[in-house]
């Protein structure tokens, strides 16, 4: 079984710490679950030379808030995820329409290559927004 | 290891270069995988060396006359190169021909003015000559003028006029059939002036 080294990578923020005055830094599980979450609101054609990263989230989110548009979310996400994050494995995804908030409430859950069994979460509210 | 590939044109290749950099450089680990924001942020800066490059690359392609694309540069090159374009060429003759004048008070010489135009027939179609410059030719004692060898041009005599004042004038003739050979520039003080 593969062992998982460490990750790093700069916090999408790009706040800064407040003692050293350096970027902020993300290590391991949150630079995991941060390439996830960039992985899921970039449009397909957003990244130069490489129209296929990301996924059709956002278009899907304009569309009517139902059942079936949950599951179209789901499995978009899945596909995200499963292309272009090869440090996890997904367990499990669950995309549930809030008619309250007029979007979609989504949990991810999945496990880091290399890592004993131990399962990581995301949990994200996704809705449409106007530019 | 310092960044070198200074030539590259390729955009996957100025960011193969800018990871392998990163891996030698940086503490960071995540440049690898495409949804890290290092990923992104060498996405941005593989574009942006990239395009310099390619702006760079079309730049000195475009200073040079052998490479230049774009109509405007070679044109500007050829200027300084003192090219003219070559242009439609007026069909043209050597014709002799003499006149006999009548009358009892002849001039001593006879001029056959720039643009007066002779006419010749082929094939039931008429073609129009012109003489470029003023010929002169002086009366023979009986009373015939000859012009031998004179040089006429198929075409049109056309002149255009214009004011100039101060600074760098560039004149644009609006016609594209003309034969730059026949092109005759004057130069007068003034509108009203006839010495030029």
């Amino acid at each position: 079984m593969p062992v998982s080294r460490s990750f790093k990578d700069i916090s999408i923020t790009f706040a800064k710490h407040p003692v050293t005055d350096d970027l902020l830094v993300t290590k391991n599980f949150t630079a995991i679950k941060q390439s996830i979450q960039n992985l899921i609101t970039t449009a397909p054609g957003e990244r130069f030379f490489n129209p296929n990263i990301g996924s059709r989230i956002t278009d899907l989110l304009f569309e009517p808030l139902d059942f079936i548009n949950a599951d179209a979310v789901k499995s978009e996400i899945e596909y995200t995820i499963n292309a272009f994050e090869p440090r996890v494995r997904l367990k499990n995804i669950i995309a549930e329409e809030n008619y309250d908030a007029n979007g979609y409430d989504i949990e991810i859950e999945y496990q880091v290559v290399g890592l004993p069994e131990q399962y990581q979460t995301i949990e994200l509210f996704l809705e449409r927004t106007r530019a | 290891m310092p960044y070198n590939q200074l030539t590259n044109l390729d955009y996957f290749d100025i960011k193969v270069a800018l990871r392998d950099y990163l891996r030698a450089n940086s503490d960071f680990t995540d440049y690898d995988f495409e949804g890290s924001t290092l990923g992104q942020l060498l996405d941005v800066l593989a574009y942006n060396t990239y395009y310099t490059s390619f702006n760079a690359n079309m730049v000195v392609n475009e200073t040079f006359l052998d490479s230049a694309t774009l109509r405007d540069n070679v044109v500007a090159i050829a200027k300084q190169l003192g090219y003219t374009p070559r242009s439609s060429v007026a069909s043209s003759a050597a014709v002799s021909c003499s006149l006999t004048l009548q009358g009892t008070t002849l001039p001593s010489t006879v001029f056959l003015r720039r643009g007066n135009a002779f006419l010749t027939n082929v094939d039931e179609k008429l073609y129009q000559y012109v003489i470029l410059d003023d010929v002169q030719a002086n009366v023979l004692p009986d009373n015939t003028v000859s012009f031998n060898n004179l040089k006429i041009y198929e075409g049109t005599f056309v002149t255009n006029t214009y004011t100039v004042g101060g600074g760098v004038f560039n004149v644009i003739l609006n016609n594209a059939n003309i034969d730059v050979i026949t092109i005759r520039v004057r130069v007068f003080d003034s509108p009203s002036a006839s010495i030029y």
